[in-house]
């Protein structure tokens, strides 16, 4: 009953506008009659764009990163695992022992204001992230970069860096000589050029008429923020809002309900990760942290919480991500882990702390330390500030950590390679074989010997319980009728440069 | 005929609304009961463990089957039955409500009877105080110092005392002030009885009756304030059942299971009614003017 009132109102309001845009094509004749099909469209993602800088401190932020792929172009775009297509590059290949890597520009492509992008304009960006030292940065530590000539460009590595590939697919190419100012209304060669943008609210955008594929068939495209979840769910089905994604598994089951929608759930690189401060005395043990995993039915709290989105995780990385190795699943079994615990040593008077930020985890901490109390084990779930709680992560100041891992570029390299080496210090455990396995996967281009590598990798990982690891998560989407063409991307950042709406 | 049902209908209306008003008044009296009640012994009757959850009965609607047992009102997000959290949380707002009263008019009644009947530096420097604390919306210093400190019961109990002695000065002050110059006491001063036994022998007792009726009224925002702050997440920690957490819980699935949050809200909103219509009858039963 009142699902239905609450969408009559809209309902009316788009046949309105349907018919007064009728009128208006009828009438006068000042848009081109093709492109008038595409539409516009709202889309709603679960994080704010406070910033349009693809180069500095929100580089990895998602926000940025789904303006900068409606506005900018990349060299390469990672597709899958170890697949990547040529957007601004045709051509890229490694030297021989993968430190160095040449990139072959595409010929003929211009910025939104005429200005070619060159290999001086990919050179100047890439400098311009290094200069910046953001989160970006941090994959190309030590790295130079120089243009032998105007379509190629030579990107140098110091040492072996075979997931390059898969690094250099979170970089857009901005004009040479932008300054932080210029991302207010930012020159671009993507797909779509800014209409008006408030930072943290909506970003409005239109077709790029110079954008090098064909400029996209929609009229109009907005991204908004709506902070809170009901609202937004509320947004999609009454039609304000077109596709919105990353929505709660309670939410998805009303949603399926509704005819005018389509909910998908793709498989995403995310693994929910619980590191276990290997540094700490009381869990510097292997069969102690293994006994505390064994202790929690994962499988349980992953169906029951996370029926839509949530696969229980027999590995350290996702399935579609390359280096991915599947393990032989830790068996739920609270009598063994309790003795495993008392056999060990187990101190069963410290409190753990398992700490937290982001909001969708908040039942998923507290079954945890409802299955350690039934062994005694004390958790007190923490839920912190995302500022905060990165801050005491980085800071090792933690027992037990549980956060979602992506892998960057769908390659291991970005995941195992960056956080499990003893130099990166992020989990506290440290130990020599894994150190070399990673490093002599960063050394070779040969992707079965990679893959291998990874495995091995993933094994001592798995085996010596650096964390538990339950859960692969899907990204769900959800779209209203009339959105054609709208692929969900698994790292939860899609492109709209294909997608049309016939209801908008 | 007419002029006698209209000369008797007022009549008539007053013993109604009369025997109406005590059968409230009874109404209330067996609600707060049913509170204290569900307070002191409902833990003992309805065992619950904050920590533990049963994710396989998670939002279950009132009535249905649970492994252990029937959840009357149903369960919440990861499980826990609504019927515990709401008798649980009972006995935390209560206590917490009580404690925060007893410490604020202790030390409301005294800053503001010493002020009143000592006047001079000492009533400025009290005055002056509340001033200043006037000047801030209590629920916001509350707020302030939640948000600095770690979670904990001993959290809450400071950032609602700190404000809420105010009342309590105030109104002691005031007393103090016009009982000094009543006659025992200049008698009392004159025959040499000490400050200290006159303050609390012959001007402290006076305080009661109002000081009774305002702790009740204040007892009811206190029971607020503390579910507002644990609604906020600043408030009790996760493992001491709260009213405040249990509808912040609930928040999310308002649309498909609304009885999270219903229910606790409907707790605190009765027990906060019933505390303030408490108030409203001690008030006039003290109240001087």
């Amino acid at each position: 009953m009142k699902l239905s009132t609450r969408r009559a109102v809209p309902a009316l309001a788009i046949t309105l506008t349907l018919l007064a845009t009728t009128a208006c094509g009828g009438s006068g004749d000042d848009s081109p009659g093709d492109d008038a099909a595409g539409g516009t469209l709202t889309a709603a993602g679960p994080i704010p764009i406070e910033n349009l800088d693809p180069h500095g401190p929100s580089s990895m932020d998602a926000g940025t990163q789904l303006a900068a792929r409606a506005l900018f172009s990349q060299l390469v775009i990672s597709t899958g695992p170890g697949e990547f297509t040529g957007e601004l590059a045709t051509e890229w290949e490694p030297n021989e022992d993968t430190s160095q890597w040449t990139f072959t520009l595409r010929e003929g492509v211009e910025f939104s204001d005429g200005e070619p992008v060159d290999a001086d304009a990919v050179v100047a960006s890439f400098e311009r992230v290094l200069e910046l030292n953001g989160p970006l940065a941090g994959n190309f530590v030590d790295y130079t970069v120089e243009a032998p000539d105007e379509s190629t460009v030579v990107f140098d590595a110091g040492k072996p860096d075979a997931s390059f590939v898969a690094k250099i697919s979170s970089f857009f190419v901005t004009p040479p000589d932008v300054s932080d100012a210029s991302f207010q209304d930012p020159v671009g060669s993507g797909p779509f050029v800014v209409e008006s943008f408030t930072p943290g609210q909506e970003l409005t955008m239109t077709p790029n008429p110079t954008y090098w594929d064909g400029a996209p068939a929609l009229e109009e495209l907005t991204f908004q923020s709506i902070p809170e979840v009901s609202a937004r769910m509320t947004a999609l089905q009454t039609g304000e809002v077109d596709v919105t994604w990353a929505m709660p598994d309670d939410q998805i089951a009303a949603l399926q309900g509704d005819t005018s929608l389509t909910v998908e759930t793709v498989d995403g690189p995310g693994v929910v990760t619980m590191w276990m401060n290997s540094g700490e005395e009381t869990l510097q043990e292997a069969a102690v942290r293994r006994a505390l995993w064994q202790a929690v039915d994962f499988e349980e709290i992953t169906t029951s919480l996370f029926p839509e989105t949530g696969t229980p995780a027999d590995s350290v990385i996702s399935p579609v991500v390359l280096g991915y190795a599947p393990q032989e699943p830790v068996a739920y079994d609270p009598e063994a882990a309790k003795a495993a615990l008392e056999d060990a040593g187990f101190d069963f008077d410290t409190t753990l702390e398992l700490q937290f930020s982001q909001p969708q985890f908040r039942q998923f901490a507290q079954a945890v330390a409802s299955d350690l109390a039934e062994i005694d084990v004390k958790v007190e779930p923490l839920e912190k500030e995302q500022a905060v709680f990165l801050e005491d992560l980085l800071a090792m100041n933690w027992d037990i950590n549980l956060q979602q891992i992506g892998s960057q570029g769908y390659d291991a390299a970005t995941n195992l390679g960056r956080l499990y080496p003893c130099a990166a210090g992020r989990t506290g455990y440290c130990n020599e074989e894994l150190d070399s396995l990673l490093a002599d996967a960063e050394a070779t281009s040969d992707t079965a010997e990679r893959e291998d590598l990874y495995a091995q990798a993933t094994q001592i990982i798995w085996e010596d319980a650096v964390g538990m690891y339950p859960m692969f998560v899907g990204m769900p989407y959800a779209w209203r009728e009339g959105v054609e063409g709208f692929v969900p991307a698994g790292d939860s950042i899609p492109y709209f440069t294909d997608v049309t709406n016939s209801d908008g | 005929m007419s002029f006698r049902s209209l000369a008797e209908r007022p009549s008539g209306r007053t013993s109604g609304r009369t025997s109406f008003r005590s059968l409230g008044g009874y109404v209330i009296y067996v609600i707060l009961g049913l509170y204290v009640f569900a307070a002191v012994a409902g833990p003992y009757l309805v065992p619950y463990d904050p920590v533990a959850t049963i994710v396989t009965e998670r939002l279950l609607p009132p009535g249905s089957a649970t492994a252990s047992g029937t959840a009357w009102l149903g369960t919440d997000g990861v499980g826990r039955d609504v019927f515990a959290q709401v008798v649980h949380g009972a006995r935390t707002s209560l206590a917490i409500g009580l404690v925060v009263v007893l410490v604020c008019s202790l030390v409301g009644v005294a800053l503001g009877a010493i002020a009143g009947y000592a006047g001079g530096f000492a009533d400025l420097a009290v005055a002056r105080t509340i001033d200043v604390l006037m000047a801030f919306p209590g629920i916001l210093l509350a707020i302030v110092i939640a948000g600095l400190l770690d979670r904990g019961v001993d959290v809450v109990i400071i950032a609602l005392s700190v404000a809420g002695w105010i009342g309590f000065a105030r109104l002691s002050r005031s007393v103090a002030l016009s009982i000094r110059e009543r006659d025992w006491v200049d008698a009392a001063r004159i025959m040499g009885v000490r400050t200290p036994a006159v303050l609390t022998r012959h001007v402290v007792p006076f305080l009661a009756g109002p000081v009774v009726a305002l702790a009740t009224m204040e007892l009811a925002s206190v029971v607020l304030s503390e579910a507002a702050l644990s609604f906020l997440g600043l408030g009790l920690p996760p493992y001491i059942v709260s009213w405040g957490q249990s509808i912040a819980s609930g928040k999310e699935y308002l649309a498909t299971a609304w009885w999270i949050s219903a229910f606790p809200g409907i707790a605190l909103s009765v027990l906060v009614v019933c505390i303030g219509l408490l108030g409203d009858r001690l008030t006039k039963r003290f109240a001087q003017r």
